[in-house]
């Protein structure tokens, strides 16, 4: 039987001497290295470079040979180059768009059902190959949970690529088949196993598992904050109504919490000493028009499922897992808006709601009665504040555009209005935190069953991830049922936890050598195939499985890192480019 | 229409010398005194001494204010809620009711607001309507182009307002003696704020 031969060969090389070319993962090309008979030109800029051993055989279509590879000898022939794969035709797609933009509660901007922005991490994908014009792809493999947060500013499509895959465990895969495959980093088939294997390579590193935990972005909790009137005092401090050093000026009774005097127009009442004028402002500006959230000892803000946020364990907390605080600047800052969220009919999208004010005011029509007579939960739908308002989110104080306030009279067909601090409540979202430590909470997921070492943690942070708490008032404000995204959020902890788990798991690396060409198909686990023909050894198939040979010039993350240090090094110069058109535009007018 | 109508309206600062129901009916005191640290103009106002539509009166707001506090009231350019005194029946849109004496409610028949919206439980929304012209009696007989005193009668002609137009004079188109003391007559305000007799005797 005559012995079998390699043979390698590419459009418009007349004979390849010899060859090796490393396949890899993700969306930079391999490059194929080929020692050629030497001759004048390269007849093809692209082509097929084909292996071929006996009836086996694999091939790359569409190869691309690197112009500037090109080395001649003395008679200015070439006699070796190199050859890009195909994926050199993805290094200039552009893309574009925001998705999954991420909102308080952890849903996302964009539920528009024509233009979602909710994208799952194979949709993403997608939008990728699209823009890459990549027709034959996989993306089975891709996980459905997650939803990355995809910022794309007209950069490479590739990149982009790559940064999803990353972010979601998974590798760009270009098998053999010619076809494009995402798949699970680290997962894949064993090598096979044969008479044809040269050399084996196994090393195992075993390693000590620490507890693993994935820590989200902090814990978005709605409440119903009692609102307190305050106003500014004359050195600058902000104070309740009745404590503020022109209180008894301006007839303010806080025994009665009313006015003696009616405060409306230009609080006239202020025109007995010289430093009313200063008083007057202040009052004019802040007197009925500051409302501030209370929170003290006396009157604590209960935070509805404090106590249930994963494996930090609050003390103190209450039989239904919320917890009172009892100090303001544990809240603060306040968000504007909701954990609850609606959809915009006129932005067409599903947004968080804005923080809303309701309770006991006067409309100020000729109505004397207040828009509700007690304040609860169910008065949030029919006494909602509608006119202008702003949140001092740092100081938790909301700012009124008009004096809001109340009639004290309590018939239920008064005759009169008697002016007093309304009784309000501002609905919002706000970060809350740990008693003691100003450290606002976030959500802990930790691996289950962990039995190794205690003091070992390796603990990830995962910022797109936004629990969001909400709950049902009784009518007496105590927390009936609590609303959140934690299930999602969980399954989301532990798929990131699973990735995370593998990297401690001993990986056992494998390099296999094999005699002639091995059709072995690359997959998450199996990195890197390496063809290679010399006129010593012929033909022989390097495969490694969970690691890449030493001898490549830059490992999987090092090309990684590269990948986004060229796009933003795209964007800088891009921008460094249009600073100076701008500029000589600028210089040509003058 | 403003959605907040109490906060829209022109409010005058004013400060009472005794204590006055939400939307009692007053009339100037002592005048409209700039507050000396401000320049805010705040109105010295007091209950009614004579029923007259022939003052320049003031509505309080809907909250009582106490003697000497300050309080918020308009002059009734818009239409604006009043007192009235149910015992003047209840009021019905178009009728004229005015300021009665040593009461903060409006009675019926005396020029100075318009009804614009029926009474209801001793309130009603008025409208200030501006007084041209009023009925009454000479109090003697009247001398060509000579000032004399007209008794004002309330609308309806029922009786004395118990308020008098002391300087007015007949037109020029009267003859003298025309006028004897007793007669009906009808006045009106010129535009320099000088009453005359137009119509006489009756």
């Amino acid at each position: 039987m005559a012995e079998l031969q390699g043979i390698v060969t590419f459009t418009g090389v007349n004979q390849v001497v010899e060859c090796s070319f490393d396949l890899t993962h993700g969306t930079t090309p391999s490059v194929a290295t080929l020692t050629i008979v030497p001759q004048a030109q390269i007849l093809s800029v692209t082509g097929t470079l084909r292996f071929q051993f006996g009836s086996l055989w694999v091939q790359f279509p569409d190869c691309k040979v690197d112009t500037g590879s090109f080395e001649r000898n003395d008679s200015n022939e070439i006699w070796r180059l190199s050859i890009f794969d195909r994926r050199w035709r993805w290094a200039d797609s552009l893309i574009w768009g925001h998705y999954n933009v991420p909102i308080d509660s952890g849903y996302y901007r964009g539920h528009d059902t024509n233009y979602p922005s909710e994208k799952t991490p194979g949709q993403l994908a997608e939008k990728c190959f699209l823009a890459m014009n990549e027709t034959t792809y996989d993306r089975s493999n891709m996980p459905s949970n997650p939803r990355p947060e995809a910022e794309w500013d007209y950069q490479s499509a590739a990149s982009a690529l790559s940064d999803l895959c990353d972010k979601v465990g998974c590798r760009v895969v270009l098998d053999i088949d010619n076809k494009v495959y995402i798949r699970r980093a680290g997962v894949g088939a064993q090598l096979p196993d044969g008479n044809d294997v040269l050399s084996r390579s196994m090393t195992s590193t075993p390693n000590i598992m620490p507890r693993l935990a994935i820590v989200t972005d902090k814990i978005r909790y709605q409440m119903d904050l009692l609102l307190e009137a305050v106003g500014e005092d004359t050195d600058g401090s902000v104070k309740p109504l009745g404590d503020l050093s022109y209180a008894a000026e301006m007839g303010y009774n806080a025994t009665t919490q009313r006015f003696a005097e009616i405060p409306f127009p230009y609080w006239a009442c202020f025109n007995d000493a010289a430093t009313s004028e200063a008083k007057r402002k202040l009052a004019d500006n802040t007197v009925l028009r500051w409302y501030r959230v209370k929170c003290a000892k006396t009157s604590p803000v209960v935070v509805p499922g404090f106590c249930e946020q994963g494996a930090v364990a609050v003390a103190g907390g209450g039989a239904d897992g919320s917890f009172s605080i009892t100090d303001r600047e544990w809240l603060l800052p306040l968000s504007r808006e909701q954990v609850q969220t609606e959809y915009d009919q006129d932005e067409k999208q599903w947004k968080n709601k804005d923080a809303a004010v309701y309770g006991v005011w006067f409309e100020n029509k000729d109505v004397r009665t207040n828009i509700v007579s007690t304040l609860t939960p169910s008065a949030y739908t029919t006494s909602r504040y509608k006119d202008s308002f702003s949140i001092d989110t740092e100081h938790g104080i909301v700012h009124f555009g008009q004096p809001v306030f109340r009639n004290m009279e309590t018939a239920a067909a008064p005759t009169q209005l008697t002016i007093g601090p309304a009784l309000l409540r501002l609905r919002t979202a706000c970060c809350v935190c740990y008693p003691g430590e100003r450290t606002q909470a976030r959500y802990v997921r930790a691996i289950k069953n962990y039995t190794g070492d205690p003091t070992a943690l390796h603990c990830v942070r995962h910022d797109e991830i936004t629990p969001g708490v909400y709950c049902n008032y009784s009518s007496s404000y105590a927390v009936q049922r609590l609303y959140s995204n934690f299930a999602w959020m969980q399954k989301t902890c532990d798929y990131f936890l699973d990735s995370l788990k593998k990297q401690y798991e001993d990986p056992k690396p494998q390099v296999y050598r094999y005699m002639g060409l091995k059709q072995v198909r690359l997959d998450g686990a199996i990195q890197q195939v390496t063809y290679s023909m010399d006129q010593g050894s012929g033909m022989t198939t390097t495969v490694t499985r969970n690691c890449e040979t030493m001898d490549r010039p830059l490992s999987y993350n090092e090309r990684l890192r590269v990948e986004r240090s060229r796009s933003i090094q795209d964007i800088a110069d891009a921008q460094k480019a249009g600073s100076q058109k701008r500029q000589r535009k600028r210089e040509g007018r003058q | 229409m403003s959605q907040y109508p109490l906060l829209d309206r022109t409010w005058i600062p004013f400060r009472p010398n005794a204590e006055v129901p939400a939307y009692g009916v007053m009339e100037l005191n002592t005048g409209i005194v700039p507050d000396s640290y401000s320049g805010i103009a705040v109105a010295a106002t007091k209950q009614a001494t004579v029923t007259s539509g022939l003052k320049t009166l003031f509505i309080n707001g809907p909250e009582l204010v106490a003697s000497g506090k300050h309080g918020r009231c308009t002059l009734g350019w818009e239409p604006v809620l009043a007192l009235y005194d149910a015992n003047d029946g209840t009021p019905a849109v178009g009728e004229q009711w005015g300021v009665k004496a040593s009461s903060w409610k409006l009675g019926v028949g005396i020029p100075g607001f318009e009804v614009v919206e029926t009474g209801d439980g001793g309130i009603v929304r008025v409208v200030k309507s501006t007084v041209r012209h009023c009925w009454g009696k000479a109090d003697a007989n009247c001398a060509y182009n000579a000032n004399c005193t007209v008794s004002v009668w309330k609308d309806d002609r029922s009786g004395d307002s118990g308020n008098n137009l002391t300087t007015v004079i007949p037109s020029p188109t009267m003859e003298s003696g025309q006028v004897d003391s007793g007669d009906w007559v009808r006045c009106w305000k010129r535009a320099d704020g000088q009453w005359e007799m137009d119509l006489a005797p009756c």
